[in-house]
Order: C-alpha cells, then structure tokens, then sequence
C-alpha cells in the first residue's frame, strides 16, 4: 500500500519526543495509556508515524535486495485504555502465573470476616435545673447489611 | 472488625461475575464490565474483530495486535511453558475440529456434527507461535485459543485494578475462576462455594465450602460445557497429547494459586493429567480438591478436610 509521506511538524515533532523519551517501540504507547484516555491526535500522529518508519524501513530492504518486501502494516485506531499498563504488567509476570502454593484455604474463616457493628449516636444527657430532662431516644440506625453469600466456583 | 463487603453478579465473556467488595458494588461492576469488554474485543474467539480472530485468519502473516492481547497471549505461552505444553495455546483448530466453532448453545442445537477423524496432536505447537513487540504471527495450520488461561488472566486483571484504583477488598468470580486482592494490611478470609457446575447439578458431589485469605482459586470440569459429535460425547479441555477431549479419572479439579491463573493452569492441568495429576500437584505445592468420574474427592496438598459431614 502506498501512503504519502507526512510531513513533520513541529506540534507532531514535540508529540513524538514527549512519547519516545526514555522508552522504545511499543512500550511507548504502552506508557502513554497508562494515563488514561489516549489523546486521538497524538495517538494518531504515532500511529502514522511508525506505518511510515515500517515502510521506509521494508522499502530500503527492498530495495537492497532487489525483491519485493512483503510488510504488514495495521494501523490501530486510538482506543481508551480501560486497564492500567502497571496492573497488567503485575498479573502477567511469569512469576506469578506458575501453580504453586497461594493463600491458605481453610474449612472455616480465619480471621476479619465477620460483620462491623453499626454505629450508633448517643442521647444528650440531662441539663441542670428543676425540670427533670427526658433522655432522648438514640436515632433508629440502619441494621448492617447481610453478608454476602458464598462466591460459586464451578466448572463453566 | 473488618467490613463487610457487598455484592452483585451479572453476565460477561459468556460466564456468570460475581463481584464482592467493600467498596461500592455498582462502581465495581461498572468497571469489571469495563475490563471484560476490553479482554472479550482482545481475546475472543467468536468475534471477527478480535485480535485473537484476525492473527488466526492472517495465520502465517505478522499481524498487529494490542497491548492487552499481547499480555494474554504471553500469559497463555508462559503458562506453556511451566506445564510444559500441558496447556497449549495453539489448540484452536482441534477446537473447530470437535464441532466448537461457534457459541456453545449453537453447537448443541446441530444435529449434523460429524465424528471426528484424525484429530492432530499439539507437539509443541504453541513454540511456533511468534510474539514480536506490537505483532503476533501465527504459523500456518494454526489456530490461537486462549480459553485454557484467558478467563482466570481477566479475573486477576479485574481484582487488581479494582484494589488499585479504589483502595477497597475485592474478590471476583469469572465463571468460577475466583482472584483476590485487598490492602496490605487488612487480614480477610473470603467464603467460597466450590461446585462442579454453576448453581450444583443433582449429580454434583455435595458443595464444598472453604475459605481463602489470598491469591486466587479455580475450578476445572469436564461436565459443563459438553456436546455430542457424531454420537460421540465430547467437552472442551484438549489433551494436546491426542487432540481430543481429555478423558482421565478426574471430571472436576478445583486448586489455589499465588494468582487465578496460576491456580486455573494447575486446575486445568490435573485434568489432562489424569493419572499423574496428583503427583504433579504435590511436586508444585499446589492444594486441590480432585473429583473423580464415579464421584470420589481426592484432597492434595493443604485443602482442607470437610468442617461438616457430607461435604468434602
């Protein structure tokens, strides 16, 4: 596919920068995502960038070879990333994928599950003076709600 | 005392969720669903437009993928390699074979599925797969299925951005792959039912509760998702050994881990296993419950004897 070639200017120059300093090929989005919404221009900027660095790089080989270079170039549409590069990066480790031991399964609750107790507002105590006081009634509060069944595991 | 968490449950990557925290439920089952989509567009295999489907249609091509199927897939070929091609990605045309080529209540309505002849063992087939910065190529007479880690991968994905962005305990349940996560130091035991098919089934073995205080737990069944093909019963766990449903002493595996993927590849591996599952288990450290196809539990490890008769 033949696409024409872009010109740079100075807003996508300094987008690129900011987006490669530090960081190489794919990690570069990758660290831009991890902010959140990635912006549509930048994104697309990049994007382009990289088809064209793609395709000046298998025309170059083509060239030097004297065959054509077959290049798949996709380009991804700008996508809001919905989870953290750093929590995916966390869950995928190959050291924590492996089996072996996790936490401790028992046949009863160790510890920390049970319900907290509501909280409740004390009366106001009596003033002084002849009149005896009323002590207030405590407001009514919420009953706390009930715990939550069992999580299922099962075939599926 | 610790609170006590709140729930709700809805439907997502084709399974039941069920979502607790002590945070707000309706926030979390917003985001869950979120993370679902997203991992559903990555990594499904009945959506054309997924990067799972177009690196399996352009098989022998590079093919750009996201950042998040990148994660699964190198999740799915690491867990490869720790069960040493016991779990293998690149069983998605055994798959097809068998007759599960579309949504699992379609296949069950056919009535023309053939029997199956010649079904092709793995052999190492997911070594052949390429996983090359932004780009996955898939050999040729290939085809990717993440099924095997890709549910257990997005239980772990949704607990630990869920603790993450609001601070609160977290435990999900994706189809019965269970991942937890909670602040530091806060100590929390989170009750689990273990069941073999959603909801127990009359012919179920009595449920077995348990408690789990960290990292994840996951139950693997041959009883669920089941189909007939050519008067053959046939279910979705492939030995890549024979290319066929897997057909060992286990029906059922239940097993923890350090995260849901792990305990889901160990689950998941018993079954193919077979025979050799239980030493296998023992040698990894891993505890599991085992239930074999005349109903008999086998406890490995540190699972815990029944705190009621009747239930194992």
């Amino acid at each position: 596919m033949v696409r024409p070639r872009r010109a740079v200017t100075p807003r996508f120059r300094d987008g690129f920068q900011v987006v490669t300093a530090g960081v190489t090929g794919v990690a570069a989005f990758g660290a831009l995502a991890a902010t959140g919404v990635v912006s549509g221009e930048m994104a697309k900027d990049y994007q382009e960038a990289k088809a064209d660095k793609a395709e000046s790089a298998a025309r170059a080989a083509e060239a030097a070879a004297g065959e054509p270079v077959a290049v798949v170039i996709e380009k991804r549409r700008p996508h809001r990333t919905v989870v953290k590069t750093t929590v995916v990066e966390r869950v995928s480790s190959a050291a924590v994928t492996s089996p072996g031991s996790g936490g401790t399964v028992t046949s009863r609750p160790s510890n920390g599950s049970a319900p907290s107790k509501p909280a409740t507002k004390g009366g106001n105590g009596g003033g002084a003076g002849s009149k005896p006081s009323t002590p207030s009634k405590p407001p009514a509060s919420k009953p706390p709600p009930p715990p939550p069944p069992p999580a299922p595991s099962s075939g599926s | 005392m610790t609170l006590a968490p709140s729930w709700t449950e809805f439907r997502a990557l084709g399974t039941y969720v069920h979502l607790q925290t002590t945070g707000d439920p309706a926030h979390a089952e917003m985001r869950a669903a979120e993370i679902l989509d997203a991992v559903d567009a990555a990594c499904s295999r009945f959506r054309v437009d997924s990067d799972l489907s177009r690196a399996n249609a352009a098989a022998g091509t590079r093919v750009a993928v996201s950042d998040l199927f990148r994660a699964a897939l190198r999740v799915a070929l690491d867990v490869a390699e720790v069960t040493e091609g016991i779990l293998d990605p690149g069983l998605g045309r055994n798959l097809v074979e068998l007759g599960y080529d579309v949504d699992l209540e379609q296949v069950r309505q056919r009535r023309d599925l053939a029997a199956v002849v010649g079904a092709e063992p793995s052999r190492g087939r997911w070594k052949s797969i390429e996983l090359d910065g932004g780009s996955v190529r898939v050999p040729r007479g290939v085809a990717l299925d993440l099924g095997a880690t890709a549910k257990a991968w997005a239980a772990d994905l949704v607990a630990k951005s869920l603790m993450e962005e609001t601070g609160e305990a977290v435990l999900v349940s994706l189809g019965g792959d269970v991942s937890i996560a909670g602040p530091r130091d806060e100590a929390r035991s989170w009750a689990i039912d273990i069941t073999e098919h959603p909801g127990g089934a009359t012919q179920d073995v009595a449920p077995a509760p348990v408690w789990l205080d960290a990292g994840g737990l996951a139950t693997s069944s041959t009883e669920v998702r089941r189909w007939r093909a050519g008067g053959v019963e046939r279910h979705h766990l492939i030995d890549p050994r024979t290319g066929l449903s897997t057909q060992g002493p286990w029906r059922t595996a239940t097993a923890t881990g350090p995260t849901c993927v792990a305990a889901n590849a160990a689950a998941t591996a018993a079954l193919v296993l077979g025979d050799d599952a239980v030493d296998w288990l023992e040698a990894r450290g891993v505890s599991a419950r085992l239930v074999s196809g005349d109903g008999q539990v086998h406890l490995v490890g540190q699972w815990p004897a029944p705190a009621r008769s009747g239930a194992l």
